[in-house]
């Protein structure tokens, strides 16, 4: 009991030193000023009446939402600075690459800010055009993997579809000269990058796919199909020629003019990558790649077999006469006269049918090509009579189709044909198809004088 | 909705009743007497305007004072990062002791303010709310945002600490 008294006593010790600090205080001076100042302020600001009341939660409100921002800037600039900064990065990616789906997607978000369509023509374009270039890139690299190949497929097939969409919606909205013009752009692209194409589908069944893929659902440009699959049968001619047998390479080059001029062509177009991509000009990339060596010009294509050929062919045929057919600016002689050099195409596509039937697979490719080779013609001369329905240009374009006409012989095809089976020397039955053929042949020599 | 007068009345009688107490709590949180008094007078200026809504009111005007007070200061903190009594001493401390002449008093009284002074901010502010304030644990607790059972924990290590520091035997 004497004990906690004593121990109350001492904390009370404490609490009495404690206490002393009250006399901190302010002085009366200060306490004066204080007053005043707040009487002064409390005067200036006096208590709210209703309407103020509202104004100021609405201020309040607003300062609020202000904080919140002010609060959070710091946190948007670095998001918008990683964003930003993971996205310039990304622009150099490759496909396989790590950051080559955030370059893919920001490719896509930027599109989907645009309502255009010739805008976003032009983009899909350009995008189908970034891609071939990373599919060089890649090649250059020595980079190509089972993944990045898939990878680029899988986004160049996603553009193609975009593209043929939007040049769907572009002629539908008449707009049928800028359509052809993005679409020209496309082709072009494609051309220059083709001999990458065709290297990467030899190791890659991929873009092989792809390539059939883009032939079906597109349209190749037809000198690059023809080349490709030129370049295909020259090859297998060349085997065989290695075997003992006579090379029909310069039956096909020396068929005549138009032919020899084809050829000088496909192999400007075998030329080397880069070249092609210094110069668009056609012509000059024939003179120059002229002396390329024969091995480089064989090493090309592989990409399409017969079947993919004539499902093509047929493909292009269909929508051709569609087209011909369907042309409302066409003039009417144009037209009769460009459906009958179409009838050419078709029976020629019809015997390289029953040539493949026959499975004489050399006969039927070259007849698929000539067929193919007419079609895209046509189709260009379809083009021009379409933009330009002057006076002049229908009959330049009349004059050529008259030119072309008189100057095709149904027969050489007979010619070449018994020509390549009178050196085989009965290499696999060749009487067979002589016989199955030569009805229909005698009937198409008789049509031409 | 209170009326006007009544809510200026109620603004005068908290400012008669706890100016001081406030102004002491920001001496010996920044050590500061000019800086003290501004964060004094701006707690008094917080909670008028907080007042005069008139829609609002606050149940324990002291522990809102408190609460206002140590935002301030913990603002004033951040502004500036030390408030050491060294510097403070260099500045020139002076403890005023208005109408108290009484020399041992005066010192004395210095002994304690040097001697909270030694003493962590954590526990400065819960003695001084207790002890010198007067404050039950649970204004405490409401002031400084904290729990009863941790407001409990400092006061008695506060005390032990004051023990030793101005050799005050158990």
């Amino acid at each position: 009991m004497k004990h906690s008294k004593t121990n109350k006593n001492k904390k009370d010790a404490l609490k009495e030193k404690l206490t002393l600090l009250r006399r901190v205080s302010m002085s009366e001076e200060e306490k004066d000023r204080m007053g005043t100042f707040l009487s002064r302020y409390v005067e200036l600001h006096p208590v709210l009446g209703e309407q103020e009341r509202a104004i100021k939660e609405r201020k309040e409100r607003y300062s609020a939402f202000n904080a919140l921002i002010r609060r959070f800037t710091p946190a948007f600039a670095m998001l918008v600075f990683f964003v930003w900064g993971g996205i310039a990065l990304a622009g150099t990616a490759l496909p396989g690459g790590a950051l080559y789906g955030v370059k893919t997607t920001s490719e896509d978000f930027r599109e989907s800010f645009s309502f255009n369509t010739e805008w976003k023509a032009r983009f899909e374009a350009e995008l189908i055009n970034r891609r071939l270039n990373e599919a060089h890139q890649l090649l250059e690299q020595g980079g190509v993997s089972e993944r990045s190949i898939e990878e680029l497929v899988r986004e160049l097939e996603e553009n193609l579809e975009d593209l043929d969409a939007l040049l769907e919606t572009l002629e539908a909205e008449d707009e049928h000269l800028l359509a052809f013009e993005i679409e020209k752009a496309f082709r072009s692209s494609i051309n220059m990058y083709k001999d990458v194409f065709v290297s990467m589908s030899e190791t890659n069944k991929h873009v092989e796919a792809f390539l059939i893929h883009v032939a079906l659902q597109f349209g190749l440009p037809n000198n690059y199909f023809a080349m490709d699959t030129q370049g295909n049968s020259l090859a297998l001619e060349r085997r065989r020629g290695d075997e003992g047998e006579v090379n029909t390479m310069s039956l096909l080059a020396e068929e005549d003019g138009a032919d020899t001029a084809q050829t000088e062509e496909l192999q400007g177009v075998s030329g080397d990558t880069l070249r092609a991509h210094e110069s668009s000009d056609m012509q000059m990339m024939a003179v120059d790649s002229n002396e390329k060596s024969e091995s480089e010009m064989l090493g090309v294509g592989s990409a399409f077999d017969l079947e993919t050929l004539s499902s093509y062919v047929s493909v292009r045929i269909s929508e051709t006469e569609r087209e011909i057919e369907g042309a409302r600016r066409l003039d009417e002689r144009l037209r009769d006269a460009l459906l009958l050099r179409f009838e050419k195409a078709q029976r020629l596509y019809e015997e390289a049918a029953l040539a493949e039937e026959f499975q004489d697979e050399s006969i039927a490719h070259s007849l698929f090509l000539e067929s193919l080779s007419i079609v895209e013609d046509l189709r260009s001369l379809l083009q021009m009579g379409v933009h330009k329905p002057s006076e002049l240009s229908i009959s330049s374009i009349l004059k050529k189709l008259e030119n072309e006409g008189a100057k095709e012989d149904p027969s050489s095809f007979l010619e070449l044909e018994e020509e390549v089976r009178g050196i085989r020397k009965g290499a696999d039955e060749p009487g067979r198809f002589n016989e199955e053929q030569g009805e229909e042949r005698s009937e198409g020599s008789n049509e031409k004088p | 909705m209170k009326r006007a007068e009544d809510i200026e009345k109620s603004f005068n009688e908290a400012y008669e009743a706890y100016s001081d107490a406030i102004f002491r709590f920001c001496f010996f949180k920044v050590s500061d007497k000019e800086k003290a008094f501004d964060l004094a007078q701006e707690t008094f200026v917080r909670l008028w305007n907080y007042s005069r809504t008139g829609d609002r009111e606050v149940d324990n005007v002291r522990a809102f004072l408190y609460k206002i007070a140590r935002n301030l200061i913990i603002d004033e903190y951040r502004k500036k990062s030390t408030y050491s009594l060294d510097a403070l001493r260099e500045g020139g401390f002076d403890v005023r002791m208005d109408g108290h002449k009484d020399i041992e008093l005066e010192v004395d009284a210095r002994e304690v303010v040097d001697a909270m002074h030694l003493l962590d901010d954590l526990y400065r502010e819960v003695a001084l709310l207790r002890f010198v304030e007067g404050l039950p644990p649970k204004d405490i607790a409401e002031s400084l945002s904290l729990t009863e059972n941790v407001v409990s924990v400092r006061l008695n290590r506060a005390v032990k600490k004051l023990r030793v520091i101005l050799k005050v035997e158990e």
